[in-house]
Parts: C-alpha cells; structure tokens; sequence
C-alpha cells in the first residue's frame, strides 16, 4: 500500500474552511436556540403532589430513621403505607383531574379576570401535549435542519474526492460509510475518507469545545430555573408533562408496597441507646442480683423456687 | 452557585453586582446592604441601563432591591422599583406578579395580594409560592390560627417535602397548644434534618410538655440525643435535668408494675451529668453562683427520692 499524496489545495479550501464553517454554525445554533425556545410547561398538579408525598416517604428509609424512637418509626411506617394507598386514590379520583386542570383567564371589560367558558373542552388527555407539534419542534428544529442542511451541501459541493487521511487504522467494514462517492474504489485504504465523514468528525469533536465556549450559564440563569420551579412550571420539556392519574397511581402502591412489606420490620433505632453512648462509662450497670426481691419476682425460676437463695447480692456487669 | 470571594472583600472592592449575587445566592437577611449597593448599582433613580451584566443582571438586583426596601418599609423605593420592572416585564410575567403580590402584603392590601394569588392558582394550581404566601398571610394576621393553619394543610399536601413547612407546622401547633401535634411536625421535621441539635431540644421540650412516662422516656432520649449531637447545648443541658427529673416524679407516682429501676438509676445519673456539664460550661462566669443552686437543687432532689 502506497500513501498518496493529496493535492495541498484540498486541505485550504476544503479541510480548513469546513471546520471554520461548522465553528460558526455551532455558535449560530446556540443563539438561534435561545430565540426559539419553548415556553416552559406548566407542572402536573397530581404528579407534584404524588412525588411530593413518595420523597417524603421514603425518608423512612434513610439514616434518619435512626434520629427518631422506634416506636415513633413503627407509626409512620405503616401510616405511610396507608397515606400513600390514600394519594394514589385520590391520583385517580375526577377531583384531582378537576383541581389540576389550570383554568384560562380571559379578561372582561373592566379590567378583572374571569374563567374562560371552558365546558366544550374535552381535551383533558395528558398526552395532547405530546401530539403539539410545534412545542417538540421547537426545541430539536434548530440542530436537525442545520444538520441536513449542512449534509446535503457538503455531498454536493465537496464529493467525489478523498478529503483526508485519518492516522488510525480502520476496518474494511466503515469503507461503505467513510468513501461515499469515491466510486467504492476495492482497493482504496479504509483511512482515506472523504468529506462527509470529515464533517461527523468535527461534530462530535466540537462538542466539548461548544460547552467550554458557551461558559456557565450566569448566576441569574440558574436564579430563574429555580424560580420558575417554585411558582409551579418545569423546565421546557415536553416528554415530561405527560405523567397522567394512572401512573402516578401506580407509583404511589408500589412505594407503598415496598414500605408495606419490605421495609425491615425488625428495625430498632439508634436512638434507644443513646443515653447509654452519653453517659459512657457512669450509664449504671443493669444489676441483675440474685436472691434480691425485686429481681426473684421478675425471674421466673428462681421467683418459683423461692427467694431464700444465698445472702450476698451478686452483681453481674451487663 | 455566587461569586468566589466573600463578602467583606466584595464590599471593600466595590463590586456592586457580585455583593448582591452573593446575598441572593447565600440568602442571607440584609436590606441596608442590598439597597445601599443596589442604589450604587443602578443609579439613585434606578435607571441605570447596563450593570455590568446583561439585562437580566439588572431586572435580578430591581427584584432584590424591592424586596430589600419592603423589609426596610421603604414603600417609595420600592414603588420605583415595581414600575421600572412593569415597564420592562409587564403584568404578565408571573415573576412580576409575585413581585407586586408581596408588595401589596407590605402595604396592608391583603385582600388584593390574596386576589393576585388566586389568580394565580387558577392559572396554574401546582404554583407552590402562591400556597405558601397565602399561608404566611394568614399567619401574620391575629386571632386567625385556624385558617392559617388550614392553609398550611393544603400546602404541606401538595409539598409534603418541604421541611421548613414541617416546621412552620409545629410552630402553629404550639402556638394552639396541641403539643401531641407538635411533635409528630418535629418528627417530621428530624426525618429531613437528623443532625439538628436544636430539634432534638425541642421536641424533647415539647414530649416533657405533653406528660407521662412513655413521652417522658422519649424526651430524656432526645435531649440525650441532642446533648450528643452538640455538647455545648447549653439549653439542652438544663433540659436534661428537667426532663429527668419529671421522669423521676412521674414514675414515683404510676403503678408498681411500670417502675423499672434500671430507668430510673439512668434518670439520676442523667441529672448528674447535666448537673456537671452546666458547672464546667458556666466556671468563671458570673451566673455560675445561680446556676450552681439550680444544679444542687435537681441533684439533691433526686438523691432524696432513692
């Protein structure tokens, strides 16, 4: 196998220019981004609450468990069990569709807000948002129809010549998608490649250095998720808001499944001894006395036997 | 999330913007700081155009403003700050409108606050904030418990989650007497923050509030825990010879059958150590002549009653 030599003109009007061109769109892509972003969704009602109640749930689970007496945690467990049952009723129940369904405002003449006659409406189908085209496009528009642009004019522009060579070695199996339109020449190295496969190397490649030219996003930017989430709204995504009563329902007995049954029954908080781990070594020392009263009554034998054992009180350290 | 260095050294620097960036992102409580540098920021008349970031940099330090005025009941400031936002945002921006909503708090216009944020929950019925101001309303006004206390209900409903909701609930429930209540809210509140000296404290507090020898068992337990969690407590440490020594009072007095005497051998020996850490946390300081009574009093007390 021979190396060929590739005319340098390639490498100033083709290689150098194309980076520079997808540098530039990726930067015109970020921007136009922005412009055409979504608005940001409104949460789902039920799925708030249903979360809500399954986090605070599972509190039971973690270490804190050890920071409340046992008794105390024996109580929740199964008050949760039933509270969780309860909201997965409720998360099918029509009033919480009723409740979580924002209602519109129309403004009247003089100025107050009133409901919107919404009584032919019977779109209360979770996934409606889901089947609005322009919401999802919005947010991908942007990268997918550069993305063809872009293929389409480079297989017209720049085809039918090897562009570069890449320094590894590749298998015969990638010669079909590197060599497009060199005229599938057999005997050709897999790494000579041609100008569509130099423009997916430089996608992908430029992506770590997008995030690093872009930056953080300012101070202000988070500020405003955060806030955003508080007053009720998720960030723009539609594949998110589709989580109707059903799923939710079924989320909530299956945490109340677990803590039902498999959460250990057997659990015995830390808290019970922490008088003990306080007081170290002046914690008094359980006397378990022979031959005293109060002892022989508790014990079981030696109460039946009588109390006339032995004179001295034997004290046995715990 | 906030500027790299800290406060002291931002001030010094002059660096308007990142002190306020630094307040808001440590949520930290001072209005004389943040309208002193916001008027510095944005002009004393705030129409200051460019602040060193970019548009959003300024309608952020206009919010943060305002809010600093309504806490320093300065309503003018606060009137330019709302209509130099409305003229950029307008009425639609649901910041805006929980912006004017908690102006009109301050100003006493509560219905018109409780107006704005119903239309807001019509508008959207997950808008946490809406639920949570209508319940700090309620709470703010007198002789309103049981409504604020439903409030709070159907916000701890809908953000079961929120521990410090969990604990505006104990409070309420304190403030009504039900201390049963209070401390199933506490509880709640230690399964968020296991860690917390202080809650530990309080409930205990409460537990020794509510009487008999179960919640006084539990109480002794979590001032313990708290004593362990923090030995400087110092009201922990008083609190443990008090819960104690109820513990003592009220097992004298229940049946034969439930007197355990290993419990109550811990009970002194609790006193005792409280005892003892409130005498070395308190050497060579002037109260210590006063509080060694007290201790002596608790002490004495419970050597008596062996």
């Amino acid at each position: 196998m021979t190396t060929l030599l590739l005319d340098s003109d390639i490498r100033d009007w083709v290689v150098l220019p194309l980076f520079v061109i997808m540098i530039a769109a990726g930067l015109l892509r970020q921007n136009v981004g922005v412009l055409l972003k979504a608005d940001p969704q409104k949460s789902n009602f039920i799925q708030q609450r249903a979360q809500g109640t399954a986090r605070h749930a599972s509190k039971l689970k973690s270490g804190a468990s050890h920071y409340i007496s046992t008794w105390q945690w024996q109580i929740r467990r199964m008050h949760y069990a039933k509270l969780l049952q309860d909201t997965a009723e409720w998360c099918e129940s029509d009033e919480a569709e009723a409740a979580g369904k924002p209602k519109k405002m129309v403004k009247k003449e003089d100025g107050t807000l009133v409901e919107a006659d919404d009584s032919g409406a019977a779109d209360d189908d979770p996934m409606s948002n889901m089947m609005n085209p322009l919401s999802m496009m919005k947010g991908n528009m942007a990268f997918m129809v550069q993305n063809m642009v872009m293929m389409q004019g480079i297989q017209h522009f720049f085809s039918g010549f090897i562009l570069l060579k890449v320094p590894f070695p590749l298998t015969f199996g990638f010669k079909q998608m590197f060599q497009r339109g060199l005229f599938e020449l057999p005997t050709l190295d897999t790494s000579y490649v041609s100008s569509v496969s130099w423009y997916f190397l430089v996608m992908f490649g430029l992506r770590s250095f997008f995030k690093l030219a872009i930056g953080d996003p300012s101070q202000e930017q988070k500020e405003q998720q955060i806030v955003m989430t508080q007053l009720g709204f998720s960030p723009a995504n539609p594949a998110a808001t589709g989580s109707g009563g059903d799923a939710n329902a079924k989320m909530l007995r299956g945490e109340a499944e677990n803590i039902e049954m498999f959460l250990q029954t057997t659990h015995k908080s830390k808290l019970d001894g922490v008088e003990k781990r306080l007081l170290g070594s002046r914690y008094p020392k359980k006397a378990v006395a022979y031959g005293s009263a109060a002892s022989a009554a508790n014990d079981f034998l030696l109460g039946a036997a009588g109390v006339s054992r032995g004179g001295g009180k034997k004290k046995k350290a715990q | 999330m906030g500027p790299d260095d800290d406060l002291p050294t931002l001030i010094q620097r002059k660096d308007h913007l990142n002190v306020l960036r630094y307040i808001r992102a440590h949520q930290l409580r001072k209005p004389e700081l943040v309208v002193s540098h916001g008027l510095e920021l944005l002009g004393n008349d705030l129409t200051k155009k460019s602040v060193g970031g970019d548009e959003s940099a300024r309608l952020s330090a206009l919010e943060q403003v305002c809010l600093a005025a309504l806490d320093l009941h300065n309503h003018d400031l606060a009137d330019q700050c709302l209509s130099q936002l409305k003229a950029s945002q307008g009425m639609e921006s649901h910041r805006f409108r929980r912006l004017l909503a908690r102006c009109l708090e301050t100003a006493g216009d509560l219905d018109g606050a409780t107006k704005v944020y119903n239309e807001m929950l019509q508008a959207n019925p997950a808008n946490l904030v809406a639920l949570q101001r209508k319940y700090a309303m309620l709470k703010a006004q007198p002789n309103k418990e049981t409504e604020a206390m439903d409030a709070l209900n159907e916000y701890l409903t809908q953000n079961m989650a929120d521990s410090a909701g969990w604990y505006e609930m104990a409070k309420c429930r304190m403030n009504m007497a039900d201390y049963k209540g209070a401390a199933y809210a506490l509880e709640e509140v230690i399964l968020s923050c296991p860690l917390e000296a202080s809650l530990h404290c309080e409930l205990a507090e409460v537990y020794c509030t509510v009487g008999g020898l179960e919640n006084l068992m539990a109480a002794r337990k979590h001032m313990a825990q708290s004593l362990e969690l923090d030995p400087s407590n110092g009201r922990a440490q008083f609190g443990l010879m008090v819960v104690a020594n109820a513990y003592l009072l009220e097992s004298e007095k229940s049946a034969k059958k439930h007197h355990d005497e290993h419990e109550v051998a811990v009970a002194k020996e609790l006193i005792k150590y409280g005892g003892d850490q409130l005498l070395q946390a308190y050497k060579g300081a002037p109260m210590f002549a006063a509080v060694k009574t007290v201790v002596e009093e608790y002490q004495d007390d419970s050597a008596s009653n062996e």
